[in-house]
């Protein structure tokens, strides 16, 4: 099976062909892949492979070169992140900085508010939006374990709970696909299973998941399908079971990462 | 007798009624800085641009005609004339906003500078519309009729502090809505607030252009106060005062900036006060902003945040609910346990 050989169809997002160079160095070479909902989906491979910037250009923040995006049937390539974003793609960052002014229960509010100059100050939708992010707020802090941070100022939280409220804040926007830069990177190892277990939860909830990491024995265990990528492609794709045996991946993979 | 002569001077009631005038004015200017500049992350070096806009645009609009040897003067009512200064400067914020707005922090810093700089030279040589450096000597004022000088300078005074309290809870308003958070959400990390679906070269030009409409509201009171205006007038060193009295009250909280101009305008009116003897003027000029900036350097020193902090005015008091929500709720509460059909009545019919 190769990533061009499906049509899409089923797929919630697929990519064509996407290329995207800096400079001379090619980050994201070809890259054709399509991601359905029903099964968590990772993308693995060594430091520079384009992991993450497939992931920018897939929400905008990097124009490819060439090749295009569908997402739920619709072409959203060349579109800004914002508009991306409230098609219902959300994604994480691999460096967690979030909003460092805030504390964590405020950054919570941001998503999902009405933003702009006039509807976001009109009292009567105001006041029943803040009440209804409050409580969506409070269930998905309950739900990753960080109720009792709520008031902790973002900067303060340690690497872990930094990684989840990442996460916690992006699942405010209701996403409907949600991609992870390296969740597993600064969690402690004892937390990783529950780490798994809540990545669970949320495919569970009805959000289609992508999730780069560079911890192969988490991707492998929460995931249900990989992509491998080096230099810019992909290079293989199957189950977990599948790649842990592909003797091509554990050569490039481990070879240069281990 | 140079004691005497200040404290004298401290006694005046002109002297407290002119000191109140320009902290009301600056507090409403600096606490629209600190929803653009401190929430926002534009910093905007050319507030004073936008005052200069708005000040023109309700003299020359307001001005009776043919008093003035210039080519524009309908001779307006004051209160069209607040609002074409508001409708002006909101246009002007838009079409500056538009490309300076795309540039980076530093550059919209340089951009803003110099568009006030321009503007001001353009009231200098355009002299057909705003009589070049000498500008206009007279400014139209409301209630002059109804009112002796004095009484109107107390109404006006009033006028002033309403306004600034209507800015006041302006800001309020923003710092608690979804508006104020995606505000503050796009200064700390652009694109994490981009992620979240908040369209921020929108949200910047929306901002300015709030800031543009408001700043244009409050010239006029200015002028009131001045009654003259002239392109000396709005020179930096008004949003140098702006900026100073904003970090120094505390950047991005809700009340530094009003505390900030309390603070810097009764410490430098105070120094203006000292009497000096002649041969001791110059020197007494060049300790003024020499002053400034000591209280400054001592204020940032212990409190590198300035005087109040921003986490002082969303930290974990954001979350409580005010006593006005939390009034409703009890009433609610005591209203639904009276009501017949309240949760305990649906039980005994299950
Ligand atoms: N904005 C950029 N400008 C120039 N080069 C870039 C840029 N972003 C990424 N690159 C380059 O593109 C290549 C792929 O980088 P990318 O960050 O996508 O890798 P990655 O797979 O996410 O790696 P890691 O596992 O270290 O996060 C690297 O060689 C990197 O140096
Ligand atoms: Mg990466």
């Amino acid at each position: 099976m190769t990533a061009a050989d499906g049509t899409g169809s089923g797929a919630m997002l697929s990519t064509h062909g996407l290329h995207k160079a800096f400079g001379g160095n090619v980050a994201v070479h070809d890259v054709s892949l399509d991601l359905y909902p029903d099964r968590i989906t990772a993308l693995i491979g060594p430091n520079g492979a384009g992991k993450t910037t497939l992931f920018n250009i897939i929400t905008g923040y990097e124009r490819p070169d060439s090749g295009g995006i569908t997402f739920d049937g619709h072409r959203v390539g060349g579109m800004a992140p914002w508009q991306i974003s409230r098609r219902g793609v959300a994604r994480t960052f691999q460096t967690p900085v979030g909003f460092p002014t805030m504390t964590l229960w405020e950054s919570m509010q941001v998503a999902g508010a009405s933003h702009a100059v006039l509807t976001g100050m009109l009292t009567t939708r105001g006041r029943r939006e803040t009440a209804e992010l409050s409580r969506r707020a409070d269930e998905i802090l309950g739900n990753l374990g960080l109720a009792q941070l709520l008031d902790t100022p973002v900067d303060e939280l340690a690497a872990g709970d930094r990684k989840l409220a990442e996460l916690a804040r992006q699942l405010m926007s209701r996403p409907r696909l949600l991609l992870l830069d390296e969740p597993a990177a600064g969690v402690n190892p004892g937390a990783i299973s529950r780490l798994s277990d809540l990545i669970r939860d949320v495919h569970r909830s009805g959000i289609a998941l992508m999730i780069i990491d560079h911890n192969l024995s988490f991707v492998l265990d929460v995931a249900d399908y990989v992509h491998v990528m080096a230099n810019g492609r992909i290079i293989a794709e199957g189950t977990p079971d599948e790649i842990a045996a592909s003797p091509l991946v554990r050569q490039v993979y481990m070879g240069v990462d281990a | 007798m140079n004691t005497l002569a200040a404290i004298s001077a401290l006694g005046s009631p002109t002297f407290w009624m002119s000191l109140f005038m320009l902290i009301g004015i600056y507090a409403a200017v600096t606490m629209l800085l600190n929803v653009e500049a401190g929430w926002g992350g534009m910093w905007d070096l050319g507030i004073v641009g936008l005052l200069a806009i708005g000040s023109y645009t309700y003299t020359i609009v307001t001005n009776p005609p043919g008093e003035f040897d210039v080519v524009y003067s309908p001779g307006w009512p004051v209160w069209a004339g607040i609002l074409a200064a508001m409708a002006t400067t909101g246009i002007v914020a838009f079409l500056v906003g538009l490309p300076a707005l795309r540039a980076r922090r530093e550059y919209f810093l340089i951009i803003t500078f110099a568009f006030a700089e321009v503007f001001r030279q353009l009231a200098i040589n355009v002299r057909d519309l705003t009589h070049g450096t000498v500008g206009f000597n007279s400014v139209a004022r409301p209630f002059e009729s109804f009112f002796e000088k004095d009484a109107l300078r107390g109404v006006l005074l009033a006028v002033t502090w309403a306004a600034a309290l209507l800015v006041y809870a302006l800001t309020r308003r923003i710092s608690r809505s979804g508006y104020g958070r995606a505000l503050r959400a796009m200064r700390d990390n652009e694109p994490v607030a981009l992620s979240l679906g908040i369209r921020v070269s929108w949200l910047r030009l929306q901002t300015f252009v709030l800031v543009g409409v408001a700043v244009g509201g409050v010239a006029p009171l200015y002028l009131w106060w001045l009654r003259y205006v002239a392109p000396s007038v709005f020179e930096p060193q008004f949003t140098f005062t702006a900026w100073t009295a904003l970090v120094l009250g505390g950047i991005a909280s809700r009340s530094g900036a009003v505390l900030g101009v309390g603070v810097l305008l009764l410490f430098t009116e105070l120094i203006e006060l000292i009497d000096v003897p002649g041969e001791l003027r110059n020197l007494h000029v060049a300790v003024h902003p020499l002053a400034i900036g000591l209280l400054l350097v001592l204020v940032l020193r212990f409190r590198p945040e300035g005087l109040l902090s921003e986490r002082g005015t969303f930290g974990a008091r954001a979350r409580q609910t005010t006593a006005l929500d939390g009034a409703g709720a009890a009433v609610a509460s005591r209203l639904r346990r009276l009501s017949p059909r309240g949760d305990s009545g649906k039980e005994e019919t299950s």
